[in-house]
């Protein structure tokens, strides 16, 4: 018998340079943070804290840490990219500093190219990738003109390019951010400044689409009342 | 002469969550024993009951195919039967979802089949992301039933799906095959390449020399497949369950 099965031992046959390392399918994720002058001092300290624990949790788990695919963009004196597309396994927590106004609509553009180029290199590099996702977080309403944004927002989740979510935090005018994203449903109210609450239903949202497949409905907890339902 | 044989193993993450094997395979050979007919389903992590999709998808569409291929169709009355079975297994399968007050949602599944009759006439279907490989007589390794691919990677096609079922792919296999391996997504991932679509011949070789050992014996060589599956080598590339499913053609 045990010669029998000497035969055909294919653990012994198969090599190790048999089994190719494709790379793992990313997930694009965009943080569109409002770091206008109203945003100091609480708010932005309480903000920081919430990315980086966001950053943690997505290290702490083993699929999320080398699938999503995270940039950071703030808007406040200027669009700024504070962390282009990086796992969090090869990226920090960038640092947020509050200044100037709330240009929400270039961020909005912003993000949306970012996007798409993103998407280029991944198809170059042979890597597949999951449906991106945008949250944008505000503590007010934008100061410059959304015309364009809200018009390429509202293709991209009408086209089902993109997965985003409207987070208001204190005085943030919801109903501007409805308006633009044409997606009252995907829109809500923080409970306070719990920064750090959301960022871990992000995580756990991101961790769950890793393993997911399109058309799966995510149930989560939705960080401010009741629960929360969409097709990822 | 036809063999085959073929295992599906659990991956760590069914494991870990405490849920079954969703993957599924079958093969019968034709009473000629010169035809054979082979599947592999992958149930969808999502459905409550995809090992009952799966498996009940894969059963019928072979059983199916058996009864209704006649050898002196035409290669388009085969493609056209082809098509007919897997929208007789959607029916079957709505039919379960009722008896079992489902969705038929719940046991969505991926479903691919491979069709081999005499004269080197082979066919192939597809609705979803399994895969089959061929090597052929020249000792070229190619995909020939590549997975249905949408933009993102998340996105498959199910057979309890009417939709999928009809936009489904069902076609003959231009280049005679002598060597088949079918596998779901989870082996394809580190057997083929995703950059050149080329697939690992260091990795499918192993399984189909053995076709060709004197002492092979379809429940050996595939007691020794199971074990390979579930090996940590494989378990470090894969969490989801293991697939393969190995078809020899010696006419």
């Amino acid at each position: 018998m045990s010669e029998l099965q000497n035969d055909f031992e294919f653990e012994k046959e198969v090599v190790d340079e048999a089994l190719l390392d494709n790379p793992e399918p990313r997930c694009p994720v965009v943080l569109l943070l409002d770091t206008s002058y109203s945003m100091q001092g609480n708010p932005i300290n309480q903000l920081s804290e919430g990315v980086g624990a966001l950053y943690n949790a997505l290290r702490d788990d083993d699929l999320a840490s080398v699938r999503v695919d995270l940039s950071v963009i703030s808007f406040g004196q200027t669009v700024a990219v504070l962390q282009d597309f990086a796992t969090v396994s090869e990226s920090e927590a960038p640092k947020l500093k509050v200044n100037g106004m709330t240009p929400m609509g270039g961020a909005i553009v912003k993000a949306l190219k970012n996007i798409e180029s993103r998407k280029g290199e991944y198809r170059d590099a042979g890597i597949s990738y999951y449906r991106p996702w945008i949250f944008l977080i505000t503590d007010g309403e934008p100061t410059d003109n959304t015309q364009e944004a809200s018009s390429m927002l509202q293709s991209s989740i009408n086209g089902k390019k993109v997965i985003f979510f409207g987070i208001g935090v204190e005085n943030a005018n919801l109903d501007k951010m409805k308006q633009i994203s044409g997606s009252p449903d995907r829109v809500f109210k923080l409970n306070g400044l719990n920064f750090k609450e959301l960022f871990q239903w992000v995580s756990s949202s991101l961790a769950s689409v890793s393993s997911s497949r399109v058309g799966d409905t995510l149930k989560l907890e939705k960080p401010s009342d009741d629960v929360f339902e969409f097709e990822v | 002469m036809i063999k085959a044989y073929g295992s599906s193993v659990i991956g760590t993450s069914h494991i870990v969550s405490n849920k079954p094997c969703h993957d599924s395979h079958y093969y019968q050979l034709f009473h000629d024993e010169k035809s054979i007919v082979a599947c592999v389903s992958d149930g969808m992590g999502s459905a409550s009951h995809a090992e009952i999709g799966s498996a009940l998808a894969s059963n019928f569409v072979v059983d199916y195919l058996v009864d209704n291929i006649k050898l002196e169709m035409t290669d388009e009355e085969i493609i056209n039967c082809l098509k007919e079975s897997y929208i007789k297994t959607h029916e079957r399968l709505e039919e379960e979802a009722k008896l079992l007050e489902l969705s038929i949602k719940d046991l969505n599944a991926t479903l691919i089949v491979f069709l081999h009759l005499p004269e080197n006439r082979q066919f192939g279907a597809q609705v979803g992301d399994c895969t089959a490989i061929g090597r052929d007589e020249d000792n070229i390794y190619s995909t020939i039933i590549e997975q249905q691919r949408g933009e993102y990677a998340n996105l498959t096609f199910s057979v309890c799906n009417i939709d999928s079922v009809m936009n489904g792919e069902y076609f003959k296999i231009k280049t005679f095959q002598p060597y088949i391996a079918m596998m779901s997504d989870g082996i394809e991932s580190f057997s083929i390449s995703s950059s050149t679509n080329e697939p690992s011949k260091l990795f499918f070789e192993p399984f189909f020399n053995a076709f060709n050992n004197e002492r092979f014996s379809d429940d050996i060589v595939s007691e020794s497949l199971k074990r390979f599956l579930s090996s940590e080598r494989v378990n470090k590339k894969t969490d989801d369950d293991k697939t393969l499913l190995l078809v020899q053609i010696k006419e």
